[in-house]
């Protein structure tokens, strides 16, 4: 254990939640590291949504971003008797895929290719959303929703990589500043210019889809 | 939250359609095989010998090997360089001057030393090829340093006095190397041979002058013509044909 938690008592994390969820990750860490492999697939089954989207609304490409999802996670595994519990492991876990997508966007950079999921239409607040926009629709209702989709994956790949990761991170995963500055190995200031110039971009690209 | 359709929609708001893109719950199934399949893989596959190898932290700092990479290139050129300027300032002029200060300075006194003991070693054996024995072992604590003392009883040791006149020893060590050290150069085994040139020569001579090489029992007249032979050119001698040589008594008489 590190001396910032042998200080503090518990890994540094933002919310209460987090630092909740930090230490059962780290006790199942810590079985992982003694031989207990079998641990592991409660971290795989906990990160592994989490995870993809992330890395999925990073590449916009579902395939490929199940492929890095599979690749992070048996990295982590491969190197986790180096996890010395500094940060909490979700963010050395984003770490490895943020990592993994960052390479695979710098070594795909003139070839790709977007296959995007399926909206979960039982998802509330996106039910809402499509609703909102759709009142006044004639048209197909799925064939706006699709084409919804596609707008806003490319106003999201029209934005450079670290702006897109600010925004996937914050907007969608649902992290806060601090962990994407520990994430992303910057500093929170940082992530605030970012995630600030990034909404710039997406709303000037975005404009006919937004009432005010 | 409820969506009425006067509400507005905001870039937040755009962006949960995206949170919602969820795939669907056969894929898990599916990624998770494949994900066994990858582990298999990874256990049985070798890892890379760097993998094991080299430490952590060198390989942490290969996103450092750009300015790394530039700045060892740029020390590199900065020593390149600077030796470069270092050589092209050494003119030969201050090279020799330096050398000529080295010489006279008192620097250059351990560069000397080697040969003056030389010297003065066999300086002090040639004089002690003459002094009896007590008058030797002052001269040689004298004359010798510590380091030399040693050769030079090595050199004493087998030594046995010899009788030399006492005009060979002089006071310069410069002037008793060649008197008592000087040996002739040895003599290449083919310059002892007599060319068949000067045979030939003396034969012709001799046929010419009525004797057989000089035998004729008249040193004078050997004598003379040795000259002739040392002065003449074998080319002339053969142009102007040997029988224009003539003798008589002890004169030679040569008709052109």
């Amino acid at each position: 254990m590190n001396i910032a938690k042998a200080i503090l008592g518990k890994t540094l994390v933002a919310s209460p939640e987090r630092q909740h969820e930090a230490d059962s990750d780290w006790v199942v860490v810590q079985r992982v590291q003694s031989g207990d492999v079998a641990a592991f697939d409660g971290l795989i089954l906990k990160y592994r949504e989490r995870l993809y989207a992330v890395i999925y609304n990073m590449i916009g490409n579902r395939d490929d971003a199940a492929d890095l999802t599979q690749d992070a996670f048996i990295k982590a595994f491969q190197s986790i008797k180096r996890f010395s519990g500094e940060s909490a492991f979700f963010t050395w876990l984003y770490r490895i895929g943020v990592n993994a997508a960052l390479g695979h966007l710098r070594k795909h950079r003139l070839r790709q290719f977007f296959s995007l999921d399926k909206v979960d239409e039982d998802n509330q607040p996106a039910a809402e959303v499509i609703a909102a926009l759709t009142v006044d629709l004639t048209a197909d209702r799925d064939t706006y929703v699709k084409e919804l989709q596609e707008k806003l994956n490319e106003a999201l790949q029209k934005l450079s990589i670290k702006h897109r990761t600010v925004v996937t991170l914050f907007e969608i995963d649902g992290m806060s500043h601090q962990q994407i500055a520990e994430v992303m190995n910057c500093s929170v200031g940082t992530v605030r210019s970012r995630l600030h110039y990034a909404k710039q971009l997406l709303q000037a690209e975005l404009q006919p889809y937004i009432r005010r | 939250m409820s969506h009425d359709p006067k509400k507005t929609v905001t870039i937040e708001d755009l962006l949960r359609i995206k949170r919602a893109e969820r795939p669907p719950a056969e894929f898990w199934a599916q990624w998770e095989r494949e994900l066994r399949a990858k582990q298999l893989a990874a256990i049985v596959e070798e890892r890379p010998w760097w993998q094991i190898h080299v430490p952590v932290y060198v390989r942490r700092m290969v996103k450092w090997q750009l300015p790394v990479g530039a700045a060892a290139v740029m020390a590199l050129t900065f020593v390149t360089l600077r030796d470069y300027q270092d050589q092209s300032t050494h003119d030969p002029v201050l090279v020799t001057e330096e050398a000529i200060s080295n010489v006279t300075g008192q620097q250059s006194l351990p560069s000397v030393t080697p040969s003056a003991p030389t010297l003065s070693a066999v300086a002090s054996v040639s004089a002690t090829a003459v002094l009896p024995q007590e008058t030797r072992a002052d001269t040689q604590e004298t004359t010798a340093t510590p380091g030399l003392e040693k050769t030079l009883v090595a050199i004493d040791a087998p030594m046995q006095p010899v009788e030399i006149p006492a005009a060979f020893i002089q006071p310069s060590t410069q002037d008793v190397i060649p008197a008592t050290l000087r040996t002739e150069p040895p003599k290449e085994p083919l310059t002892r041979i007599t060319s068949a040139k000067d045979v030939r020569r003396a034969r012709l001579l001799d046929g010419a002058m009525g004797g057989r090489y000089g035998s004729t029992g008249n040193a004078e007249v050997a004598r003379t013509r040795d000259r002739i032979a040392s002065r003449l050119n074998e080319d002339r001698f053969y142009a102007s044909d040997a029988g224009r040589l003539g003798t008589s008594g002890d004169r030679l008489s040569l008709r052109f």
